[in-house]
């Protein structure tokens, strides 16, 4: 009766630890929104152009992450979706500084037409 | 005995195990902690980005944190190496920003350069278009001037012709027109020679007496260059007297007479008169009398103060009153 009882209490104890572990098992979709919209930010500022290899890097650590999903492996996916978004984040900024750099580049151009148009309007002397 | 050995063998391949896990983990966080300091290195990137470079500051100290396993700390050393690189792209994008400030600083500081200097030549050449219309303009007044002596001069024409058709004879008339041409030449030559003692005469320029008519004022032929009916220059300092006098009694009328000597045709000393008159009114009227005041006459030849029959008395004669009216 005893040793009933105990066999009883022991599966017991089993099946809360299965239905606990059920329960933490499915990790939260949410987990990858942040990497996803790190990625299309990136997209948007226009990183296939600019950053095409760290945008790359981002889509596939991102859809590891969802394979990982599939299989339940919560730590994983956290982990990809961190580097996911990580990266994503990369892109951007080397996106902008691209962009800025260009930008420099274009107003240093614009300058130096400047200056040669009105060394021609007012005579060299107007540089000094 | 044997189950004993093997679990110390087995604890200590673990343990060495443990050690080279250890060491390859410290060898990912040195190259991580290097590239962070290199960061640090370039301390104007740094001090443009703080934040960015906080955040890759704290994220090696996360991967660098005690009891990770090897797949966490492997992770957050990836994270670590991507936070860096971020700084790092801010950085040289805040760069690039500020250089971009400085471009547009000399932009505007030339454009303001330029327009200032562009009103500077708008300003020179305004003045230069100025110079122009004021030149035209002196053009257009010469033109008039020109047009205004060939105006007068037809209008001398025609008058010569009115006076010579009231001649009765048509040769007289003739002969008298080339004789007044000859008479005026004569003594245009005749006040050459006089002008030269001009200089004595001009002492006595001013003759002032009272008659019944009021105050008379004489102005010496001295006043005319040789044969002209404009005034001299020297002329207008001596005026002054005459202006001041006039200007004293300011309710008066001023009568300007024109006198000539008997030389020549009467007809022409009556305009020679006239046209002397006229000049000194002119050059009263210049010097502030009202020239409602003044009335000119040409009196000719028909009034002399000395005899006609020197060259003195006719220098005498030849004169302009200028006569101060008493009502």
């Amino acid at each position: 009766m005893i040793r009933r009882l105990k066999n009883k209490f022991v599966f017991a104890v089993l099946a809360a630890i299965l239905v606990a572990g059920c329960a933490t098992t499915p990790p939260d979709p949410g987990l990858l929104d942040n990497a996803r919209s790190a990625i299309a930010q990136a997209e948007a500022a226009g990183a296939s152009e600019y950053a095409p290899l760290e945008l790359r890097f981002a889509r596939e650590r991102l859809d590891s992450a969802r394979f990982e999903m599939e299989r339940n492996n919560a730590t994983a996916v956290r982990r990809l979706a961190d580097e996911a978004e990580i990266e994503a984040q990369l892109a951007l900024a080397r996106t902008q500084a691209a962009l800025t750099r260009a930008d420099l580049a274009q107003r240093q151009r614009d300058l130096e037409r400047l200056k040669s148009d009105l060394v021609e309007l007012f005579g060299p002397e107007f540089l000094e | 005995m044997n189950l004993r050995n093997l679990t110390t063998l087995g604890l200590a391949a673990m343990f060495l195990i443990g050690c080279a896990a250890q060491t390859r983990d410290d060898g990912a966080l040195d190259n991580l902690r290097a590239d962070l300091d290199s960061l640090r290195g370039d301390s104007e990137l740094v001090e443009r980005v703080p934040l960015a470079v906080a955040d890759a500051e704290r994220a090696v100290r996360q991967a660098g944190a005690d009891g990770l396993t090897e797949e966490e700390r492997n992770h957050r050393v990836r994270l670590a190496e991507k936070r860096i690189e971020i700084a790092r792209a801010e950085g040289f994008r805040a760069q690039a920003r500020t250089q971009i400030e400085q471009i547009d600083e000399e932009r505007t500081r030339l454009l303001l350069r330029a327009s200032r200097m562009e009103v500077e030549q708008a300003r020179a050449e305004a003045e230069q278009a100025r110079r122009l219309s004021a030149q035209t303009q002196e053009e257009i007044e010469r033109t008039r001037l020109q047009a205004m002596t060939a105006e007068e001069l037809r209008e001398e024409a025609a008058r010569r012709e009115r006076e010579a058709r009231e001649e009765a004879d048509a040769a007289r008339r003739l002969t008298e027109a080339q004789a007044s041409e000859i008479e005026l030449a004569r003594r245009e030559a005749e006040l050459a020679t006089q002008a030269a003692d001009s200089l004595r005469r001009r002492l006595e320029l001013m003759e002032l007496r009272q008659t019944d008519r009021g105050v008379v004022v004489t102005l010496g032929d001295v006043l005319f260059e040789t044969g002209q009916t404009d005034l001299a220059a020297a002329a207008r300092s001596n005026l002054e007297d005459v202006v001041e006098l006039l200007q004293s009694e300011p309710d008066k009328r001023i009568r300007i007479e024109g006198h000539t000597d008997s030389t020549g045709p009467a007809s022409v000393n009556l305009r020679i008169s006239q046209r002397r008159a006229d000049a000194v009114r002119d050059e009263l009227v210049a010097m502030g009398i009202d020239s409602d005041r003044v009335q000119t006459v040409g009196m000719g030849e028909d009034f002399p103060i000395a005899s006609n029959d020197s060259s003195e008395g006719r220098s005498r004669n030849r004169r302009v009153d200028v006569i101060l009216l008493d009502d």
